[in-house]
């Protein structure tokens, strides 16, 4: 995970008419990793996905993609992209729709590694002979994870991989993307299924009316606005209450909020408590989540600058 | 080239999955037969392989003016009119939707996302719909050859010229479509606009033709129109006539020269296929001269060294030439818009 597979910096993008959809994004994806991209409608994430696959064409851009200017079509040749709301051609079967892609790529595929791909995203059986036009939402999701596996990618591009994809199918497709991790493949997903990418990522990054706000590794991020709560026993006297209340902490009936990663606080709620006579019956760290990650992050910015509601 | 095979592949596919491609083949099949089965004989012509004869003393022929006329019913008939004007329409009608659903939204990412240039996808969709027609034509002309050989063991190869002809003719209608589907998106103004380009351009022939005859052909023939009184009559041969038509007629040839000339290349494909590859064939020569021993016993000289100018007037080779800048300048246009449009 030493390398970048994707560094970029300073990534703008206007659209004719004056939108500005990116402005001035810098990103870093460490390879072999799994990288979630956060934000709400309209903060830029698909157009960003798309300058990164030569879609749409960026107003600025300096950086690399596995070591290869962005734009680069021949780097493209080791990138795999499932795109938002994929419309493969409908006259194609699953099965045409891999080999499609392959040859797009310049790659041989041989029947029995077309086999193996449907295989791998639950599409074998008969239901890669059908017509694309006959299939759901979720099987057409998992024919494009196996048409941007085709290539043998270093990069594999996600847009909103699970959408319409049964649980199954989801625990399925995590289990490719884990796989893939451990083969060294980079995996870079656009979503907004946070408890997914929670369960997934190693780094993520929220974008916001096209800036980057949050970036860095999932663990360091929620962690560092850890809390630590203190389950009691009996309710907490008022006594002790008003004094832990004083120090900064929230009391509820039988639970004492500590925010932080900085044990010093909490030793302090602890003397506190004991002094007072509270049996304690468990301390328990409780990360942020990514939900509470994201929402904080949006309404810290909302705050500094004085915007409304989401997009 | 691998990616260009790719995408005939695909558009094969799509052209086969198009449940007018097969309306069109099997129409054009059909046709094909019905060609097929027309004989001659000394009591007349027969249709359905002799199972309808009709009696005709005009078409009681010796069996080398049946070939004539047989041949000349491919050139000036099929060809020009099933091949060069209904085929072409299906074809259209065919592949309108192409472009229009390949920028679309979701469906152009998985293209674009991949190693080739937008130029070689753009190539490789514009040839794909040509393939439409070849599918459609070349099964045609096959059958035709076959038909000819065997009726009249003339195995005459240069009724495949009407496979590229045909297509390029295509080509020149689609390239109107191609920009205004990928500038718009839309398929039916795409094809509105093609049809209306092909319209125009053929009245622009037509208007080209008919102010050509009446500047030059009319008064090198020697004959003056008395309008009012509906007649004509005899005088004495001339250039041209009034400068008026003159100049209508300049104006219009150049009109002509920047558009598309798909009767042109109609009257090209008639000049090269040949009856049998030795004797010059039907260049040159329309139904009479097949039908009347010595078509120049019953015209004047001067008329027909009138009517041989008109029809040689235009330049085959900058018809051609022309016609394919005109392609290419749409086509290219429409490349370029492709190539630096965001999707």
């Amino acid at each position: 995970m030493s390398e970048a597979a994707l560094d970029v910096a300073g990534v703008e993008k206007t659209y004719r008419g004056g939108v500005r959809a990116l402005r001035g994004v810098s990103l870093e994806v460490p390879e072999g990793s799994i990288f979630g991209l956060l934000g709400p409608n309209g903060a830029g994430k698909s157009t960003l996905v798309k300058i990164l696959t030569t879609i749409i064409r960026p107003s600025r851009c300096r950086g690399r993609l596995l070591g290869h200017p962005i734009g680069h079509k021949a780097t493209l040749r080791k990138v795999g992209y499932l795109p938002e709301h994929a419309r493969f051609p409908a006259y194609l079967t699953g099965r045409q729709v891999i080999e499609y892609a392959a040859g797009l790529c310049g790659v041989k595929v041989s029947p029995a590694e077309v086999e193996r791909l449907l295989e791998l995203v639950g599409m074998s059986g008969g239901a890669e002979k059908r017509t694309i036009r006959t299939y759901s939402k979720g099987m057409i999701q998992r024919v494009g994870l196996a048409q941007a596996m085709v290539n043998e990618p270093r990069l594999v591009i996600l847009d909103e991989p699970t959408d319409g994809v049964d649980p199954e199918g989801r625990y399925q497709m995590r289990q490719i993307l884990q796989e893939l991790r451990a083969d060294g493949v980079t995996v870079f997903i656009n979503s907004h299924l946070l408890g997914e990418l929670e369960t997934l990522c190693d780094s993520i990054a929220i974008l916001k009316e096209g800036e980057v706000i949050r970036q860095g590794p999932l663990r360091e991020l929620t962690a560092a606005s850890c809390v630590f709560e203190v389950i009691t026993g009996d309710a907490v006297p008022e006594e002790t209450a008003s004094r832990l209340r004083e120090f900064g902490y929230f009391v509820g009936e039988r639970q004492v909020t500590v925010e932080g990663a900085d044990p010093a606080p909490l030793q302090r709620a602890i003397d506190t408590l004991r002094s007072g006579r509270v049996a304690i019956l468990e301390v328990r760290k409780a990360r942020q989540s990514l939900e509470d990650l994201f929402m904080e992050s949006i309404m810290e910015t909302q705050k500094t600058t004085g915007g409304g509601g989401l997009v | 080239m691998r990616v260009m095979g790719i995408l005939l592949l695909d558009s094969f596919r799509m052209l086969r999955a198009r449940r007018l491609f097969w309306v069109a083949l099997c129409l054009s099949g059909l046709i094909a037969m019905v060609y097929a089965s027309i004989g001659f004989d000394e009591g007349g012509v027969s249709v359905l392989f002799g199972l309808l004869s009709f009696e005709s003393e005009l078409l009681q022929m010796r069996a080398e003016e049946s070939q004539k006329v047989y041949l000349l019913v491919f050139t000036n008939v099929v060809v020009p009119y099933w091949l060069g004007l209904f085929s072409i329409v299906l074809a259209l009608i065919s592949c309108a939707s192409i472009f229009p659903e390949f920028t679309r939204k979701g469906s152009i990412d998985l293209a674009l996302s991949k190693p080739p240039s937008r130029l070689s996808l753009f190539l490789g969709k514009y040839l794909g719909s040509l393939l439409f027609v070849l599918l459609q034509v070349f099964p045609f002309t096959v059958i035709v050859f076959v038909s000819l050989g065997a009726r009249f063991g003339d195995w005459n190869p240069t009724v495949f010229w009407a496979v590229p002809l045909v297509v390029l003719s295509f080509s020149f209608v689609y390239a109107a479509h191609v920009l205004v589907a990928v500038w718009s998106g839309s398929t039916i103004l795409g094809l509105f606009f093609a049809l209306l380009v092909w319209g125009g351009s053929v009245i622009v022939e037509w208007a080209e033709d008919i102010s050509y005859q009446v500047a030059y052909t009319v008064p090198q023939m020697g004959i003056e129109f008395e309008w009012d009184k509906g007649d004509y009559q005899e005088v004495e041969p001339n250039e041209s006539s009034e400068d008026f038509m003159v100049r209508l007629h300049g104006v219009l040839d150049l009109a002509r020269l920047s558009l598309p000339k798909t009767r042109a290349v109609g009257a090209q494909m008639r000049s090269l296929i040949k009856l049998d590859s030795t004797d010059g064939g039907l260049q040159g020569k329309g139904l009479l001269a097949l039908l009347f021993e010595d078509p120049d016993d019953l015209v004047p000289e001067h008329h027909t060294a009138a009517a041989r100018r008109a029809d040689q007037r235009h330049n085959v080779w900058k018809d051609l030439g022309s016609s394919l800048l005109y392609e290419l300048a749409l086509a290219g246009f429409a490349a370029l818009i492709f190539v630096r449009r965001d999707y």
